[in-house]
């Protein structure tokens, strides 16, 4: 077995999981016509979308602030560099790859840059029940394609850690930290080798 | 502990890497450091031979030549540093001048082996992390791609919420039809604050008109429809972003509807009290009078859906949807103005004129 994902980076993973579906579960009561007319009681689900918004970016603050910076820094400059091999990759040739295959990258890059999405715009829905100057067109438009697309991208995620047996032994390294070094070594070699290399 | 036997005898390993952590190394190794390795670069003769600036010159074409044709190389991974890398000056300040030129990041190395012993200053890229040098040919490319993305996506979406309609329209025509029944792309949401939509029995419907007015009166539904009828087409918005031009609505002015109660003098609003308890919202007098304000019967030429406040509503087109209230039962003139309604208490604004702030 060789490490994978510290407990800071298990912990902001499982907090984003954790908010995502509480405010997706909340959210589709709210935007689904069916959904709504069945659950209805509008400020009560709105109240709960809402707080788990504000409990979702607490705790995401609280993991930055407390855990292992330098190791999420790290994490980041990996998952930003898309270099030859990720670009080869993406295109479906059997490139080796790092800690972070370029689907993982790219995957990344779009949850976090969601993220921040979900976040303005839901703010802005917020504010402009409150102040109708910040009610802009699209606002509601964006936070629905954004839940669109990431139910769709969470979909691929569950898929690929969950069901597909040559790739769900990842789950393992992000829930006890660790995984198989064969494993490693066919899915990500050059980790392997960078990891020797030190 | 390392690979060195993959590497030249002078390969380096990081012990640290980028601007500030080269910094960092540099002040804390300090003088010891930086005399060693300048002690080493004078001794080598090649490069001590050289003027200082045609070194420089000579790390940043380097350096170009590594961004440009530094993907290509890096299947070739760990091979030892070319020689304008790894041997530079240590006055860092003005190699960070010259290496950020040529898209390179400085780094601090250090011999892997314990001999010679100086360390050494070389220009790293930043994706090379803490790893050996091995990667240091990643092109500026390849760094910045994800951030790219990242930034790109953001500043779209941004750009999105003030193009919204347009993507409403571009949505609606990406998600097919059977979808589009589920998921709305455009038209009308029905919200409801209570444990469901009311369904109101027509014959037992009552509205009743009460409160500062002269005749308290109470209407059924056939009375309604004897009122004078008017029909008007009117854009619906919600404050929660989505809009419904053009609805064509027919019932009845708050004038006509009045008539028989007589407004009390002192009168100067109505509160609108709706069968989904405890939904509430008030109109002022000239509010409710306005010329395209009315108590709704029917919609697009059909009596009001459960969904839309069967049998009768309130359309306020100029206000966001929340003051047109559904379902209505009582109508009761006020002589104050401070009635806040549901949303209000819940934080919207009391004001929902759309697109301004006129005050209440």
């Amino acid at each position: 077995m060789i490490p994978r994902f510290g407990r800071t980076e298990r912990t902001l993973h499982w907090v984003h999981a954790t908010g995502f579906f509480a405010m997706l579960a909340t959210g589709l009561v709210l935007y689904l016509p069916a959904l709504s007319e069945l659950v209805a009681r509008r400020n009560l689900v709105k109240n709960l979308h809402i707080f788990s918004a504000l409990a979702w970016a607490l705790a995401i603050v609280l993991v930055i602030a407390l855990g292992d910076r330098r190791r999420l820094a790290e994490d980041w400059r990996e998952i930003e560099t898309l270099d030859r091999d990720d670009r080869r990759w993406l295109r479906g040739r059997p490139v080796a790859q790092g800690r972070f295959n370029a689907g993982q990258k790219v995957n990344a890059i779009v949850t976090a840059a969601f993220a921040v999405l979900f976040a303005i715009s839901g703010f802005f829905l917020w504010l402009g029940e409150r102040d109708h100057r910040f009610i802009f067109d699209g606002t509601g438009t964006v936070h629905d394609a954004l839940t669109l697309i990431s139910v769709g991208l969470v979909s691929g995620h569950l898929y690929l850690s969950l069901i597909h047996p040559a790739t769900r032994h990842a789950l393992r390294g992000m829930t006890l930290g660790e995984v198989r070094e064969d494993w490693a070594r066919e899915h990500h070699s050059k980790w392997l080798d960078d990891r020797r290399g030190l | 502990m390392t690979g060195h036997g993959q590497h030249d005898p002078r390969a380096v390993g990081l012990v640290a890497d980028g601007r500030d952590r080269a910094g960092e190394a540099l002040h804390r190794g300090a003088e010891q450091v930086r005399s060693r390795a300048r002690r080493e670069l004078l001794a080598d003769e090649d490069v001590a031979a050289e003027p200082l600036g045609h070194r420089l010159g000579r790390l940043a074409r380097a350096g170009q030549r590594a961004r440009d044709h530094g993907s290509r190389r890096l299947v070739e991974r760990c091979e030892p540093l070319p020689e304008e890398l790894r041997a530079v000056p240590a006055r860092s300040g003005q190699l960070t001048k010259l290496v950020g030129l040529a898209g390179l990041r400085l780094g601090v190395a250090t011999e892997v082996d314990a001999h010679p012993p100086p360390s050494i200053v070389v220009a790293l890229p930043r994706a090379c992390g803490t790893r050996p040098a091995c990667c240091y040919n990643v092109s500026m490319h390849d760094r910045t791609v994800g951030r790219a993305a990242f930034l790109g996506l953001v500043g779209a979406g941004v750009a999105g919420l003030f193009l919204g309609r347009d993507a409403l329209g571009l949505l609606g025509k990406v998600v097919p039809n059977g979808v589009e029944s589920i998921v709305p792309t455009g038209g009308w949401r029905i919200y409801t604050i209570g444990s469901s939509i009311p369904r109101l029995d027509p014959e037992a419907y009552r509205l009743t008109i009460g409160g500062a007015v002269e005749r308290p009166v109470t209407y059924t539904l056939d009375d309604l429809r004897s009122l004078p009828r008017v029909e008007q087409v009117s854009d619906f918005k919600c404050v929660t972003g989505w809009r419904v031009d053009n609805v064509r609505w027919g019932g009845v002015r708050f004038h006509d509807l009045l008539a028989d109660a007589g407004l009390r003098p002192g009168a100067k609003t109505l509160r609108f009290v709706s069968a989904e308890v405890p939904y509430d919202d008030t109109l002022t007098l000239p509010q409710a009078f306005g010329h395209d304000v009315l108590l709704a019967l029917d919609m697009d030429g059909q009596p009001l859906s459960h969904g839309h406040g069967y049998p009768a509503r309130v359309v306020m087109p100029r206000m966001y949807g929340y003051k047109s209230v559904k379902w209505v039962t009582r109508i009761e003139a006020r002589t104050t103005y401070n009635d806040l309604g549901y949303w209000e208490q819940n934080g919207y604004d009391k004001d929902a004129w759309i697109g301004a702030s006129n005050g209440f």
